[in-house]
């Protein structure tokens, strides 16, 4: 573990939360892009590939509309990601049983502490606002530059400090009950893994808004299961 | 006929009232209430792309309602009613419209007014106007279906002068036993 | 009322530093009136050929509330940047503005957040669940940013030549039936992520054995899943139900 496999993590998650929140919106901050690449970081790749998918079929629906805030995807992805690769390298617990536990430990807390960082930071901007207004008279446009750019550095410091803390924690205490984690529950937190990724996909394909969804998944999901038994 | 919803919005025909509201309440007609709108041909080109395919637009002015309603009586049509602002609705109220509950979900931030709740800031005349509105409607301020409905005026009393607490979610015990009973919250 | 250099054009420079800046137009946002400084930020390149008491004036006037979706913002500010250079009324600029945020909005909401993201995102994960690293992490980046950037490129190019005739080009888009298509597009990938990935555990693209049957149960354990969470169980409570589930049945077995 290099200093740079704990510090860039917490840069690139303070970059995903600016492309969340403020610049670009670009998808960088996806669960499906950010895991994979934190993982690919720390040295576990496929496990980043695994938590990628399941955090991003959580989230999927759960979008930005007319100013709201909904769960940070972006933090649950870094913390959740950090969490589970650092807790196998020191616990010697296989991935299979890690991943779950990250997820059921780490991804709804970070993702709310995430949401309730950008309701403030939403907040302290108002005060920003006013007083570009203020200097508006005297001073000219340069003042809403300066704010802009304000706001974008108070954003990524933010971010970045929150994504370092959430993530050491979340890596704490995954690490603890994994630790005290009897063997004998491996095999069951295996199995509610996959259940998890199931859950996953069905909340994914609620939160779709195509009011057909459901129809042509199931169309699509029997002409799949026949060409399935037709090719066994 | 049956008007779901009355909702005074500033921008009339946006994300939340297409993908929040008009799903849950399952509306199929949306009469938008506006006197420049009614006149503006380009406004309505874009707000009728933007509502799906299924469901109706219409564009009247304030003066127009009462018998647009009429028009639209005995047929089996859930109706949307969109103000662009509090006056509007006083005037409708005025004129002999039957509306019983009015939701407001967004009145923008000006200079001069005072945000009541993170989507509706009032001024002094909004203000004496809802007053009058309440005593014909029941007004509440709301503007997700998912969020707890604050009903005007008490929501003004409970905080401090003009700002309105929102209170806590419901429990989840709550919750549980609605989704046992397939109410919506 | 407030005339720039009256008939110019705006200079391409300036046009292309506004195009820039407003990739950064929820920069500001704050909760009182949302995207406003950011619009601002956006532009004031557009004002560079008024003298410092007009362009003020513009500034001042257009610090009122502002939310529209982030890829049309930078549309409308070139639209009201135009606009304000023809030295249009300021009531006939403000009612314009107003009046396309919210369905510019709407519109912008239902193409990318509700149907193109899904989409991208879901060939991503369909990739990522069958391990390939490298294309389950561009796939989604090129298939959404392309659309993403013309989107962008399109609706400015209305705004900075059109000014509020932006609303025909805006119009003649066929969004109900895209939206349409990119929807059921991600139903699709969702079942073909759960049959062919997550009831094989990764048998039918990785290595392994497959068998139809368990295939077949993820699938319907999916859709009540699904079923479930539309009739108002929230996602985080089906998730720890999910997981609890699991352990007790798998614990509860001697």
């Amino acid at each position: 573990m290099t200093i740079a496999q704990l510090v860039v993590p917490v840069i690139v998650g303070g970059i995903a939360e600016l492309d969340r929140t403020s610049v670009f919106h670009g998808m960088l901050s996806e669960p499906i892009i950010l895991s994979p690449l934190v993982g690919y970081i720390l040295g576990d790749p496929v496990l980043g590939l695994k938590i990628g998918a399941l955090l991003q079929l959580f989230f999927l629906g759960m979008v930005s509309v007319g100013g709201s805030s909904p769960p940070d995807g972006a933090m649950a992805a870094v913390a959740v990601t950090s969490a589970a690769s650092l807790a196998t390298h020191y616990t010697a617990v296989p991935h299979e049983v890690a991943l779950p536990v990250a997820v059921l430990l780490v991804m709804v807390p970070a993702g709310r502490i995430g949401k309730a960082i950008d309701a403030r930071l939403k907040e302290s901007n108002v005060a920003l606002l006013h007083k570009a207004e203020d200097d508006l008279e005297t001073n000219g446009a340069g003042v809403v530059e300066k704010a802009i750019w304000k706001s974008v550095l108070k954003t990524f410091c933010t971010y970045a400090v929150a994504v370092a803390v959430v993530a050491s924690a979340g890596t704490l205490i995954t690490s603890f009950v994994l630790a005290i984690l009897p063997q004998g529950w491996w095999k069951a937190l295996e199995i509610s893994g996959s259940l998890l990724m199931m859950a996953s996909a069905g909340i994914a394909l609620a939160s779709l808004r195509e009011r057909r969804a459901f129809l042509v998944y199931a169309s699509v999901g029997i002409c799949l299961l026949l060409l399935m038994v037709g090719l066994k | 006929m049956a008007v779901v919803l009355t909702r005074v919005d500033n921008r009339l025909v946006h994300g939340q009232v297409l993908e929040a509201w008009m799903p849950k309440l399952d509306v199929t007609t949306v009469v938008v209430v506006d006197d420049g709108v009614a006149g503006d041909f380009l406004r309505q080109t874009i707000m009728e792309i933007a509502v799906p395919s299924q469901i109706n637009c219409s564009f009247v002015r304030v003066d127009e309602v009462k018998e647009t309603l009429d028009k639209l009586d005995g047929r089996a049509q859930r109706v949307m009613m969109l103000f662009s602002g509090i006056k509007d609705v006083r005037n409708a109220l005025r004129m002999g419209v039957p509306i019983e509950r009015i939701n407001i979900g967004n009145v923008h931030f000006q200079k001069g007014k005072q945000r009541i709740t993170p989507c509706v800031s009032l001024d002094e005349d909004e203000l004496a106007w809802l007053m009058e509105i309440v005593r014909r409607a029941r007004v509440e301020i709301r503007a997700l279906p998912d969020d707890t409905a604050l009903i005007f005026p008490d929501c003004l009393e409970k905080g401090n002068g003009w700002q309105c607490e929102i209170p806590q979610k419901h429990k989840w015990w709550e919750r549980l036993r609605e989704w046992l009973n397939f109410k919506p919250t | 009322m407030n005339k720039l250099n009256g008939t110019e054009d705006i200079s391409g420079s300036a046009a292309r530093k506004a195009f820039m800046r407003s990739f950064m137009i929820q920069a500001g946002w704050n909760a009182e009136r949302m995207q406003n400084l950011g619009f601002l930020y956006s532009l004031i390149p557009l004002l560079d050929g008024a003298s410092p008491e007009d362009s003020r004036d513009i500034l001042l006037r257009h610090l009122e509330f502002f939310n529209t979706h982030p890829y049309m913002a930078g549309a409308l500010a070139a639209a009201v940047g135009k606009m304000e250079k023809n030295g249009e009324e300021k009531a006939t600029i403000r009612a314009f503005k107003q009046s396309m945020m919210g369905p510019f909005g709407a519109l912008g909401d239902s193409l990318f957040w509700f149907s193109l993201k899904p989409v991208a995102v879901l060939v991503g994960v369909v990739l990522a669940m069958a391990g390939q690293f490298i294309a389950a992490v561009l796939a989604p980046l090129i298939l959404y940013n392309v659309f993403h950037l013309w989107m962008r490129v399109w609706s400015y190019q209305g705004g900075i030549k059109e000014g509020s005739k932006l609303i025909s080009r805006i119009s003649g888009f066929r969004f109900s039936i895209i939206n349409a298509l990119l929807g059921m597009t991600a139903a699709t990938a969702i079942a073909v992520l759960v049959v062919c990935e997550l009831g094989t555990g990764g048998g039918l693209f990785g290595a392994g054995e497959w068998d139809v049957a368990s295939c077949a149960l993820a699938a319907v354990v999916v859709f009540l899943a699904a079923v479930a969470s539309r009739r108002g169980l929230r996602p985080v409570t089906l998730l720890y139900l999910a997981a609890g589930f699991g352990l007790i049945a798998a614990l509860g077995v001697p």
